[in-house]
């Protein structure tokens, strides 16, 4: 049953990217080319890519070690905005879970997610394939960007960044 | 005999309801129960073996289908329409179609999810006996001497039923079309939900109180109720645009909300008023059924006052992306208002036997849980609003949904331990 579930996304996957992709590259995409490896109950993940999404953060520039008050209210906005889709480990609830994001994705992908939620969902491919194993679109949260740059600190202190 | 032991020996008339759809409804709300559980679980704890969004899909069909409309087209088939009506075999056929159908569409979804091509046949199947048990209902009412209040309640509660479908098959055209559209699939997904919540549910349950209501209060009540009956009704396609505006949509959406929302309250002071002149009707019943009767119409008359308020943007933002508010909002409804007043119902009707003390441990133990879990989710989506959260909500949220599954597995064993229905 689980190898069929897998081919039917992996199948969904392709048709997807394949009929979502125009030819053009997307605005503000990297030149690399996506790769897609669909693990079981987590997301999409895109290997080899160093896209910052699409919006006006081109350059974030990160603490080190983390910011622990940033953090703190990152945690406080996860707590009360985010934690009804997303799980701090890999596993998906309605989101993708938070565990590895700073990894898989660039500071500026993840702020302009945050902030820009609709146009990526419309047209950056990592975050459309994404909502291929999601099915559900993520609605703005209206967040600030302090709120997303405290939010993005805390995904940081989750995934053990120093 | 006094009025309140007439009333009394009135309810003791055997329902006429067959047996099977009182047992399979009270079992399916126990799998309802069961299904908000396991969705709790998942947020707290890793359970690879779920995916959550099937379980969400799987567990809004089932909870709509084989919890309320089974129940409510099987409270206003056997105790609205006449027996010489209600006992004719294809009324059986139809709620057992509806019966099947839920089950069958709960497994494919949460194996399959919502959207596969099984789920989606058998949500057809499921709408399209929906649609024919609404046309033999309509038929039927219609040759009754029903009072025109309920006749004119019980016929809008079904023909929202049927329209509420519309948004089904929306979701259908926008997956296989493959539209990421975010406009388009939460609109028809704020459509479905507002005609099922608002309409079908919200008007059934008023046609089963006033048929009972109606013989035992003045003239001028009447006039009341049938003037209340009247405004709920015709707020409810405008007040569907209140659920359009957080997408920002033309001007013309915006006129009609506004319409919408001056029905909404003007619903909401017809109701109060309507309930204060009818209050004297509750000393007829028992305390417990006082206490579900209260407790529903208090969930309505919250949900009214609130959802007038949408109309102002700022309100509107907030409550139509947080998540916990959607679903503090739902459950108002399907749990605070229908489900209360199902129970009280049933009570009254002794589904559960003669008055026990064990079935109303049990009946008031699952009303706690959902105040409870209802109190959790306004704090929660409160707090999403204000940016104040913490961890500790789900872990409450958690235990609530503990609460309502023992509650529902009590209310289980009372019922099979009736021996008079």
């Amino acid at each position: 049953m689980n190898q069929k579930i897998f081919f039917l996304l992996g199948v969904l996957a392709s048709f997807f990217t394949a009929s979502c992709n125009s030819g053009k590259s997307p605005e503000g995409q990297g030149s690399q080319k996506v790769e897609t490896i669909i693990k079981h109950d987590t997301v999409v993940v895109s290997e080899g890519i160093n896209s910052k999404g699409i919006g006006r953060f081109k350059d974030v520039k990160l603490s080190h070690p983390i910011d622990e008050a940033m953090a703190a209210k990152g945690e406080a906005i996860f707590n009360a905005k985010c934690f009804a889709c997303h799980k701090l480990t890999t596993e998906k609830l309605v989101g993708p879970g938070w565990k590895g994001i700073t990894d898989r994705r660039s500071p500026e992908w993840v702020m302009n997610f945050i902030t820009n939620t609709q146009v990526m969902l419309d047209r950056d491919l990592t975050a459309q394939a994404d909502l291929v194993t999601c099915l559900v679109r993520m609605p703005n949260q209206d967040l600030t960007d302090e709120q997303a740059r405290n939010v993005l600190e805390y995904m940081r202190k989750n995934d053990g960044k120093n | 005999m006094n009025e309140r032991e007439s009333y009394l020996h009135s309810t003791r008339i055997k329902m006429r309801i067959p047996k099977i759809w009182l047992n399979l409804s009270i079992f399916n709300l126990c799998i309802v129960a069961l299904l908000g559980f396991l969705l709790r679980s998942k947020q707290l704890f890793e359970m690879q073996f779920i995916d959550y969004n099937h379980l969400v899909d799987a567990h809004g069909r089932f909870a709509f289908g084989a919890w309320v409309t089974l129940t409510l087209f099987s409270l206003l088939i056997y105790e609205v329409l006449p027996e010489a009506i209600s006992k004719k075999r294809i009324y059986s056929w139809l709620l057992a179609g509806i019966f099947i159908f839920s089950w069958a569409a709960l497994i494919s979804m949460s194996i399959l999810g919502g959207n596969s091509m099984l789920s989606n046949i058998f949500a057809t199947l499921f709408i399209f006996v929906c649609y024919i048990l609404s046309g033999v209902f309509i038929r039927d009412i219609l040759q009754t001497s029903v009072h025109k209040t309920v006749m004119m309640l019980s016929i809008s509660a079904v023909v929202f039923l049927i329209m509420s479908s519309g948004a089904t098959f929306s979701f259908v055209i926008l997956f296989y079309l493959k539209s990421l559209n975010a406009i388009y699939y939460r609109d028809a997904l704020f459509t479905y939900l507002h005609m099922q919540y608002n309409g079908f549910f919200t008007l059934a349950v008023f046609a089963l109180l006033f048929h009972k209501l109606l013989p035992k209060v003045s003239d001028n009540a009447n006039r009341q109720i049938f003037r209340f009956s009247v405004l709920i009704i015709c707020s409810i396609i405008p007040s569907l645009f209140l659920s359009y505006l957080w997408s920002d949509p033309p001007q013309i959406f915006w006129i009609l909300a506004g319409i919408g929302s001056l029905f909404v309250f003007l619903t909401f002071i017809s109701f109060v008023i309507l309930s204060l002149s009818v209050r004297h009707v509750i000393h007829l019943v028992s305390p417990i059924v006082r206490y579900f009767g209260i407790l529903s119409m208090c969930a309505f008359g919250i949900k009214e006052f609130l959802q007038g308020f949408t109309i102002f943007p700022i309100i509107n933002n907030a409550v139509f992306a947080s998540r916990p508010t959607i679903i503090g909002f739902l459950h108002l409804v399907f749990l605070g208002f229908a489900t209360h007043f199902i129970l009280g119902w049933y009570y009254n009707r002794e589904v559960f036997g003669p008055p026990n003390k064990n079935a109303i441990i049990a009946l008031v133990f699952f009303s706690i849980g959902v105040v409870m879990n209802e109190v959790i989710l306004m704090i929660q989506g409160l707090g999403s609003m204000f940016i104040i959260g913490y961890s500790i909500f789900a872990w409450f949220l958690w235990a609530a949904s503990i609460w309502m599954l023992v509650g529902t597995l009590m209310i289980g064993f009372s019922r099979i331990a009736a021996k008079k229905v």
